[in-house]
């Protein structure tokens, strides 16, 4: 194979992944993308046929209703409200999986297998189903109308800890190996050498927990009534009248409620863009 | 020879050391309440009057009840197809993305990821819009294929509608498991196949899958669980329509406890749910049998 | 070490939020609807109770109407604060019969006995609004609408028809709505006629009307299960609504979800559930009022004059309340302000208030809603009766997969009575 015809072949390679990737990416963006203009349109211009897809009139002021012309829906305590509780939930998130994955991935004990399967049997069940025990224990506890009677609940994911044993499984033993023979605690080995070298897998996490919980609306809405401590995806729900909805002012805080994990992908997704190490595309 | 003199307990220990405060947490808020959850379906329930014990009632009448085997079947048709399409797509997205020839990986990655972060109540408005006869949807199929089906209102094309609009907002999300599974891989793999003169396809199949085989087991087995359990999608846009032809399970147990208010017979229907993902679970375990202990 | 200062802050927040929710004054929870066109007087009420009350808080908690009963169900069973709760006449069997409220008390309003309060509203809403269970009151009305039809009288005239024209029976009816139809391409752009695609609830309340008239008594539990032995007339009233779908063609379901938004927006000429409150809703949509008629239901030619559904929802006092004495003050102080909330269409039964001053003005009504006197008024007194049972929502259910087995899946329309008949005889059964 000549010099000329390898670079020619890698580029049409190159193109026609360019090409497809552009519209499939166009494609996943585009639903986004009508949400963010409609958000700008009037109320009737929303729903209007022949679909218009930009706004006739701009109405600015959508955004600007969000934050005033509902006096009961203080939107920025919600955000305050939701990024306090996806922290904090998603903190205790990594340290319940990165624990569990490493003990279960790492340790031969008896009922290492029994217990994994307990832990994964609670992702198997819906959480409609327990959500009315759930709520009576909470309250019990005196967690409701509480941020912990959130941020505990939320914290657990079976899928987290599944995950992180996955690839911990794939963490060399010769690295643990020395450190032992090192003289290294087994917690040290753990917060110098296993945390570290799981990084992506961390971070993977980070960002899954984190939309989850700062998108969950089912079980905020049963356990806080107190307005103050309200989540941004109850705010969103609210503007769901029975004779009327503003879609305009709810597609707008829709986008704003898109903006904060939007920033978190992006910041973290700079350890992802290293991509894939193949090098047989060369062909 | 170090080795043998700390082994055995000491490491037996650290296991449980390490595994307990997730054990602790989980046995309050997630088991107790699901063994709450399955004692219930012993009794019906509507909350507001006292509990009565029937014993297993609710589970003989769920065999006959032509909802419950219509919300099954529709269940398994919804995850199957959808399983399979995340799994295919993000596999390769994960590999398309990453692959050498292209810049701006960042840009396109988070676009496909973009729907992840979305709220289920804006992908349910924007999409609803997009599926009536009149919407984007509607207009491009009859531009490109002459007719388009009714989306939303024929209970024939509605399990694909939903299928779609779970596969757009999910593939994101397991592409990048995708991702941090194939940046594990290590470099010296594929030198040492195209060493031996490998091309694309066969590194793929004999170096790539091998060696993400923890991953594929992660992404699979989790689409799996989280598809079964997929709600908030069809309850969003289709509310179990039309005519139940996207009501699955988890729609079901919500509907039964929550607007028909018999929590004990929703309590049964999930312990059915359950019972059916543990079986698969460990079968699946068993099948990719990810590794020993220890390496 | 960011990270743990960090974490430091908001752990100091988290606490901090702890102090700020505890509070010395007496509490009022109270779990109500929320409607961005209403809210505001609500608040207002509460603004006006504390200022009156200085050492009591009133939490009025709005949520989505959707959610509302189930967020009030879980909250009773798990005996957690909640002093006060709204519910439709169509919620408040379940409840009532359950005892998860208390019955009215006078000292809450000033009076010496339940009748002196029962004669502040008029007579038989407190009925009607689904106040009343048993014998005892327990509700107070919040609101009383009835459903009438409405039609855009400018695509009338674009196809050539006046006021003489609206419909009074169901033939009528189709004929007219087939002129409104508007067809561009191969799509439906414009139905004749259109209900809600995706809740039941909405349909089943115009079928409900269409059975009642046929004869069949769908407002009592008792009369809802005889009247599936009548399989001819329930084959004849689920025929009548499907064929708007399938043979009349005019309604297409896929050209929007929601009737009282496609109405507004011009993508309908007739929609059949709307009340006195639809002309404040109108306003936000694109169809000015001046196009837009209320009139009569239909009735079928040899069916009994009943118009369409009335309904209403009241306003109750918890078992779980601290105070029920003092909640009832605080409810009296919501429910008035007839006169707020006459200006959004917003019916409230109110004759007087507790201290003797008038309630509803009339005049205000027939200022605020065009055709109160003509149509409005008249409707009420001749309402279908919405559903009361235990089991309402399943049946509910049932109708609506009768209905939509028709109308989404092609089934004929008595193998779908059929079934009907099944489901509610194993609904009624346990």
């Amino acid at each position: 194979m000549t010099a000329l015809s390898y670079r020619a072949k890698t580029a049409f390679q190159a193109a026609i992944l360019y090409a497809v990737l552009i519209i499939v990416g166009l494609a996943f963006v585009f639903p986004f993308f009508w949400m963010a203009v409609s958000s700008i349109k009037l109320n009737k211009d929303v729903l209007a046929i022949p679909i218009r897809f930009f706004p006739p009139v701009w109405n600015w002021k959508s955004y600007v209703n969000v934050f005033t012309a509902f006096p009961d829906y203080n939107f920025p305590r919600f955000i305050l409200n939701s990024v306090i509780v996806t922290t904090l939930a998603v903190l205790l998130c990594l340290f319940l999986s990165a624990t569990a994955g490493y003990g279960f991935a790492k340790y031969r004990f008896r009922g290492n297998a029994v217990l994994f399967t307990i832990v994964l049997a609670t992702i198997m069940i819906t959480f409609e189903a327990i959500v009315v025990p759930l709520f009576v224990l909470v309250r019990s506890l005196g967690l409701q109308n509480t941020y912990w009677g959130l941020i505990i609940p939320e914290s657990l994911t079976a899928f987290g800890v599944f995950m992180m044993r996955q690839f911990f499984y794939s963490l060399p033993e010769d690295y643990i190996e020395s450190a032992r023979l090192d003289g290294a605690s087994e917690y040290a080995i753990f917060a110098r050498i296993a945390i570290p070298m799981a990084k992506t897998a961390l971070l993977a996490l980070v960002i899954f927990h984190a939309q989850w919980v700062w998108n969950l609306l089912l079980w905020p809405l049963i356990t806080i009534s107190n307005p103050d401590l309200r989540v941004l995806p109850q705010g969103i729900a609210l503007f769901k009248g029975g004779y009327n909805t503003p879609y305009p002012e709810q597609l707008a805080v829709s986008v704003i409620a898109c903006v904060p994990l939007l920033l978190l992908y992006i910041f973290l997704s700079k350890y992802f863009v290293q991509g894939i190490t193949m090098t047989g595309l060369k062909g | 020879m170090p080795k043998a003199s700390y082994s055995v307990t000491r490491l037996q220990r650290h296991g449980y050391v390490f595994v307990l405060p997730t054990l602790v947490f989980f046995s309050v808020f997630l088991i107790y309440p699901m063994l709450s959850a399955f004692r219930l379906s012993l009794f019906q329930w509507d909350l507001l009057t006292p509990q009565k014990f029937i014993g297993l009632k609710n589970f003989v009448t769920m065999v006959s009840d032509s909802d419950a085997i219509n919300s099954y079947l529709r269940t398994l048709h919804f995850s199957v197809i959808s399983v399979v399409l995340i799994n295919l797509f993000a596999f390769i997205f994960a590999i398309m993305f990453g692959s050498r020839l292209i810049r701006f990986k960042n840009l396109l990655q988070s676009l496909v990821f973009m729907p992840v972060i979305l709220s289920i109540v804006a992908v349910g408005v924007v999409w609803e819009f997009m599926y009536q006869s009149t919407g984007l949807i509607s207009i491009i199929c009859r531009a490109v294929f002459g007719a388009s089906p009714a989306w939303l209102t024929s209970a024939a094309a509605a399990p694909y509608a939903i299928i779609i609009t779970y596969v757009w907002k999910s593939v994101g999300y397991f592409m990048v498991i995708y991702i941090a599974g194939l940046l594990d891989v290590p470099a010296s793999l594929y030198e040492a196949s195209r060493l031996d003169g490998a091309g694309f396809w066969p590194q793929l199949f004999y170096v790539t899958i091998p060696s993400i085989k923890n991953t594929i087991a992660l992404a699979v087995i989790s689409s799996i669980i989280f598809t079964f359990g997929q709600f908030s999608i069809q309850y969003v846009i289709t509310k179990g329509g039309p005519s139940r032809s996207t009501e699955i399970l988890s729609l079901l147990i919500f509907r039964e406890a929550f607007e028909f208010s018999k929590f004990g017979y929703s309590a049964a229907i999930s312990v059915l749910f359950f019972l059916t993902l543990l079986v698969f679970s460990i079968f699946q375990l068993r099948l990719f049998r990810s590794g020993t202990v220890g390496g | 070490m960011t990270k743990r200062v960090f974490l430091s802050v908001l752990v100091l927040l988290v606490f901090a939020a702890f102090s700020w929710a505890a509070g010395p004054k007496k509490v009022i929870v109270h779990y109500h609807w929320t409607e961005t066109i209403y809210d505001p007087i609500n608040l207002n009420a509460v603004k006006i109770f504390e200022k009156s009350h200085p050492d009591v808080e009133v939490k009025l908690v709005l949520v989505p109407d959707g959610d509302r009963p189930t967020i009030i169900r879980t909250v009773l069973a798990a005996n957690g604060q909640i002093d006060a709760m709204s519910l439709t006449n169509g919620d408040s069997p379940e409840f009532l019969s359950a005892g998860q409220a208390v019955p009215i008390d006078p000292k809450g309003f000033g009076k010496s006995s339940v009748d002196d309060v029962v004669k502040m509203w008029t007579p038989g809403s407190i009925e009607s609004c689904g106040g009343y269970w048993d014998g005892k009151y327990y509700g107070i009305p919040y609101e009383q609408s009835n459903y009438v039809a409405w039609i855009n009288t400018a695509f009338m005239k674009e196809a050539g028809l006046t006021n003489k024209d609206l419909p009074k029976t169901w033939e009528d009816f189709v004929n007219v709505a087939k002129k409104l139809v508007k067809v561009q391409d191969g799509v439906t752009v414009r139905n004749g006629f259109m209900c809600n695609s995706k809740q039941g609830i909405f349909n089943f309340l115009v079928i409900s009307a269409m059975m009642e008239q046929l004869g069949l008594d769908w407002g009592t539990e008792k009369g809802f299960i005889a009247s599936m032995d009548q399989t001819d007339t329930l084959a004849r009233g689920l025929k009548t609504y499907t064929d708007f779908v399938t043979t009349d063609k005019i309604w297409d379901p896929a050209l929007d979800d929601n009737d009282r938004e496609g109405f507004g927006n011009g993508k309908s000429g007739i929609f059949l559930t709307g009340g006195t409150w639809y002309w404040g809703v109108l306003d936000t949509y694109s169809v000015k009022r001046k196009d837009v008629e209320p009139f009569a239901y239909p009735r079928f030619s040899d069916g009994k004059d009943i118009g369409g559904v009335g309904y209403g929802s009241c306003l109750y006092v918890t078992r779980l309340a601290k105070d029920p004495a003092l909640t009832f003050e605080w409810l009296d102080t919501m429910a008035s302000q007839p006169n707020a909330f006459i200006k959004q269409g917003l019916h409230q039964p109110r004759l007087r208030l507790s201290n003797g001053k008038p309630g509803l003005d009339d005049a205000l009504a027939r200022k605020y809603i065009p055709y109160y006197d003509q149509v409005f008024k008249g409707e009420l007194a001749k309402t279908a009766v919405w559903l009361s049972s235990t089991k309402t929502n399943e049946s509910v259910s049932a109708v609506w997969d009768a209905i939509s087995r028709v109308i989404y899946q092609n089934v004929s329309v008595d193998d779908s009575v059929a079934q009907l008949q099944k489901d509610v005889k194993s609904i009624y059964q346990q």
